[in-house]
């Protein structure tokens, strides 16, 4: 279990983080989401002491970080946003240094270098030197360093950052087997990875953590739970008429779409899609789409990034 | 304690494999050979305790140099090129990076130091010195490297640039080195303080003449031990920013 506790982090008078709390069970893969900015790189990295809080305190297995700082290198494994390599080193050399320097022994370390190469699909560059390598190659790389020694806890910022699209389905599925036996936090941008990855998230803005919890939970606590997205094709009086006979109508916004395709937005207290189709049907309208609305982690992460409606951590 | 070692082959073999560790080393040995060549041989009749003298004299400043292109690389390009993170976040302290980034450029110096040794022996072609004489000089040349590299180092982990780190060394190096000159002209006590900082005038030369003093190794040691300490230091601050 790891349990962040009222973490803080100023950069001179600059606040970067600012009291932020969160428990992580073992084998979790949690995801930081946030916008540039929000905070997400200063946590992970002190998560993995490659930075001091000026507050708070960071607990691993009940053991404080703070008072047990050099056992930190061998819980854990760290990917910053830049593979940190060495240009010269062969990629065993350099993974087998790591090993040795993080604790394992001589033929530990051998077997490690052999086991991190194969998970991270390195098997095939593993004599070439760092410098020769594809940008995809040193992200493996990369990750490779991260969990030579065994880490209890992966940390990985921006893993995806810079790869191509096919390189970013090869992480995927790289952070998705790490994940089956180890605690994975990560970072990104790309929220469909981070979806397709980690079984929870924690939300980030202007360094504090603004959510937390499943996509479902989230979608269900921050998002209007009513609202639902209409398509039809036809008179929007007529359409205008159906819908605001129903109860449970909060608020309605028509679109134009192209030719006499109308886009309707409705806000509701309650579930009235089937009330709806029947409405519309009944008017004499094409009905094409109809769909709850902002039940997914993108539109989460747009309504908790553009305005941050109370304090909704610790709900989850 | 193992780790230690773990960092210093690492860095040894960084030396090895990067061209500029074979540059230094090649231009230090032809340039003390230059030098040796040209003005403790090539001089006219001398003692040969004298020659030794020269040899180590000349040997002291090529010393220096080397000892600060060797070191200011030691945590700059750590920074540069972002691999300082696995130092910071491996289960080391941070005085234990600095003493191993010390060794292994003190290693590395100290063996080319070492490599100098034909020269002094030539002198017994047509003279004879002490062995005594010799080992005191060679224990003053790797005394002054100690110093030296720790102010390097010291200048390395201010700065990401390498040059910005080689500039700072040098400056502190020359203050040191020039202090006797502020003795001169500086009055009672502070003559005394300026005098005994200096890094050569008043600590080496008794080593090129075959005396070695405990004062001097004690000085030596302080200055080295000042300079990764503060090195220390500056790493530390760095975990906050």
């Amino acid at each position: 279990m790891i349990i962040a506790s009222d973490l803080t982090k100023f950069y001179g008078d600059k606040p970067a983080v600012m009291g932020v709390n969160f428990k992580i069970g073992k084998g979790e893969a949690v995801g930081f989401l946030g916008l540039n900015g929000a905070g997400k790189t200063t946590v992970l990295r002190m998560m993995a002491g490659d930075l001091l809080p000026s507050g708070g305190r960071i607990q691993i297995d009940g053991q404080d970080l703070a008072e047990r700082p050099r056992r930190l290198g061998t819980w854990v494994g760290f990917l910053p946003e830049n593979p940190p390599i060495y240009p010269a080193m062969k990629v065993s050399e350099y993974l087998y240094y790591l090993g040795r320097l993080r604790g394992l022994g001589r033929s530990s370390a051998k077997s490690a270098v052999l086991g991190a190469v194969e998970k991270t699909g390195l098997s095939q560059v593993v004599e070439q030197t760092a410098d020769t390598l594809s940008h995809g190659f040193k992200k493996r790389l990369g990750i490779a360093q991260a969990i030579v020694h065994g880490p209890k806890l992966v940390i990985l910022d921006e893993p995806t950052s810079g790869l191509d699209p096919v390189q970013i389905v090869e992480m995927r599925f790289l952070i998705q087997r790490l994940a089956s036996d180890r605690t994975i936090l990560l970072s990104s941008h790309h929220l469909a990875e981070v979806r397709e990855t980690c079984s929870r998230f924690i939300l980030l803005k202007d360094g504090a953590v603004v959510a937390e919890g499943t996509e479902d939970e989230l979608a269900s606590r921050l998002t209007s739970a009513g609202a639902i997205n209409i398509t039809v094709k036809g008179s929007m009086e007529k359409a205008k008429e159906a819908l605001t006979k129903l109860d449970g109508i909060e608020d309605i916004r028509f679109d134009q779409g192209q030719g006499q395709q109308i886009n309707i937005n409705v806000s509701t207290s309650k579930d009235i899609r089937a009330e709806a189709a029947r409405a519309l049907v009944g008017a004499g309208l094409d009905l094409l789409g109809l769909a709850k609305a902002g039940d997914d982690l993108e539109e989460v992460f747009l309504k908790v990034t553009r305005d941050t409606q109370g304090e909704v951590q610790g709900h989850a | 304690m193992h780790r230690v070692w773990i960092i210093v082959l690492h860095e040894l073999s960084t030396y090895l494999r990067n061209p500029m560790g074979y540059i230094i080393g090649a231009a230090v040995l032809l340039i003390d050979g230059l030098l040796f060549n040209a003005f403790a041989l090539g001089a006219g009749a001398r003692l040969s305790t004298e020659v030794l003298q020269q040899f180590f004299y000349f040997s002291s400043g090529t010393t220096m140099i080397a000892a600060l292109l060797l070191s200011i690389r030691l945590f700059a390009e750590e920074r540069q090129t972002g691999t300082m993170v696995l130092l910071r976040t491996a289960p080391i302290s941070d005085w234990e990076t600095v003493f191993s980034k010390f060794i292994s450029a003190f290693l590395f110096l100290g063996g080319l130091t070492l490599l100098t040794i034909y020269m002094p022996l030539l002198i017994f072609v047509h003279g004879k010195v002490s062995i005594g004489h010799m080992a005191v000089g060679y224990i003053g040349l790797l005394a002054l490297s100690s110093a030296s590299l720790s102010i390097g180092l010291f200048a390395s982990s201010l700065s990401r640039s390498q040059v910005v780190s080689g500039v700072v060394g040098a400056a502190i190096l020359v203050v040191l080195l020039v202090c006797w000159l502020l003795a001169a002209v500086a009055d009672p006590p502070l003559a005394g303080v300026f005098e005994n900082l200096s890094l050569h005038n008043l600590h080496f030369r008794p080593f090129m003449e075959g005396v070695m003093h405990t004062r001097d190794l004690v000085y030596y040691a302080s200055i080295t031990y000042l300079f990764l300490i503060l090195s220390v230091r500056v790493l530390a601050a760095r975990r906050w920013s």
